[in-house]
């Protein structure tokens, strides 16, 4: 009876250990350039269409949506993959008080991520994801519907007010 | 008298010890009640060694670390929940129409990735951050969290201390 019971613990242990062999592990990782590296071939494992950019600093991700990904760790502290969608809009909205409003009410009244103008006039929406080393494939895939749920729900909100400045 | 092979000795160690580590971590596995979520993490943050206070409307905690924070809890039946962070920073009500102001906050936005700036109805400067768990968060995720939101707060207002001068006290 004992032996069965140390048996039973000892596949417990194993079952535990080949779930966790899923999870994106950084713990020995320091540079975010080798992170992007795995990063890209795990999302490739766990499902996604997932391709990385020439100087490896950014992830590019395909689910139904394009993202785009940074990958930054640390020694000590936390991990984060920050993921941002970016809609294409016209270089003079850089400089239009008049998006730049929407943009601070998207800020104001949305919890979920960072909305800005970049240099470009294209609206990006940035959202942070912090981890301690190892990051499960059901807290990614939940971010990333987030992530494009969050995004859809911004849009409709706001379609009427970014329209003009969006194709 | 029945004694454990080494082996086994190790893996009952091993589970004992693994099961003590989780045992401090904040678990919100069927809270679906956003103001039940507060009243754990309320409990859970005195255990880890912070001082917070729940608001007075229940759905939200302030955490006293010197500088003041305030913690909203949101928690979802996917068993995915966030909990978003503020640090705000009061400042005057004619803030909301000061245009330089918004330009600077919009730079932040741009070049800093680890919260969300903006100028509320008030005229205060709000930094937002998140941190997002599966059910179970551990007190070092938080620690480390807590450290990089002061982090983050110190490095933006240490920048931009002269352009925000004439905005906030």
């Amino acid at each position: 009876m004992k032996k069965i019971l140390l048996a039973s613990l000892s596949l417990a242990c194993l079952i535990s250990g080949g779930l966790r062999a899923a999870d994106l592990n950084v713990a020995d990782v320091r540079k975010d350039e080798d992170a992007s590296v795995l990063l890209r071939g795990w999302a490739a494992d766990i499902g996604y269409t997932a391709t990385i950019s020439d100087s490896r600093k950014v992830v590019f991700l395909k689910d139904g949506l394009d993202y785009m990904l940074a990958i930054k760790v640390s020694a000590s502290g936390i991990d984060r993959v920050i993921i941002y969608n970016i809609y294409k809009g016209k270089p003079s909205n850089a400089s239009s008080r008049e998006l730049m409003a929407i943009v601070r009410e998207i800020n104001m009244s949305k919890n979920v991520c960072a909305a800005y103008v970049d240099k470009d006039g294209d609206l990006v929406l940035r959202f942070v994801l912090s981890f301690d080393d190892r990051l499960s494939p059901k807290l990614f895939r939940n971010q990333i519907d987030h992530v494009k749920a969050a995004s859809q729900n911004i849009l409709d909100e706001f379609s009427s007010k970014l329209d003009p400045y969006y194709e | 008298m029945y004694t454990l092979k080494p082996f086994y000795a190790f893996l009952w160690a091993l589970s004992l010890f693994s099961s003590s580590v989780s045992a401090a971590d904040l678990d919100l596995s069927g809270v679906d009640d956003d103001a039940e979520a507060t009243r754990k993490i309320n409990v859970w943050l005195t255990d880890i060694g912070y001082t917070a206070k729940v608001s007075t409307s229940g759905d939200k905690l302030f955490l006293d670390e010197g500088d003041k924070y305030a913690l909203l809890p949101l928690v979802t039946e996917s068993g995915i929940d966030r909990i978003v962070i503020y640090k705000v920073f009061k400042g005057k009500p004619s803030n909301v129409n000061a245009e330089a102001l918004h330009a600077i906050v919009r730079q932040i936005n741009a070049d800093f990735n680890v919260c969300t700036a903006f100028v509320d109805k008030g005229g205060a400067l709000q930094l937002r951050f998140s941190i997002i768990f599966e059910d179970k968060l551990s007190p070092r995720l938080f620690r480390n969290t807590m450290q990089h939101v002061k982090a983050g707060s110190t490095a933006i207002i240490k920048e931009y201390r002269e352009k925000f001068r004439p905005y906030f006290d």
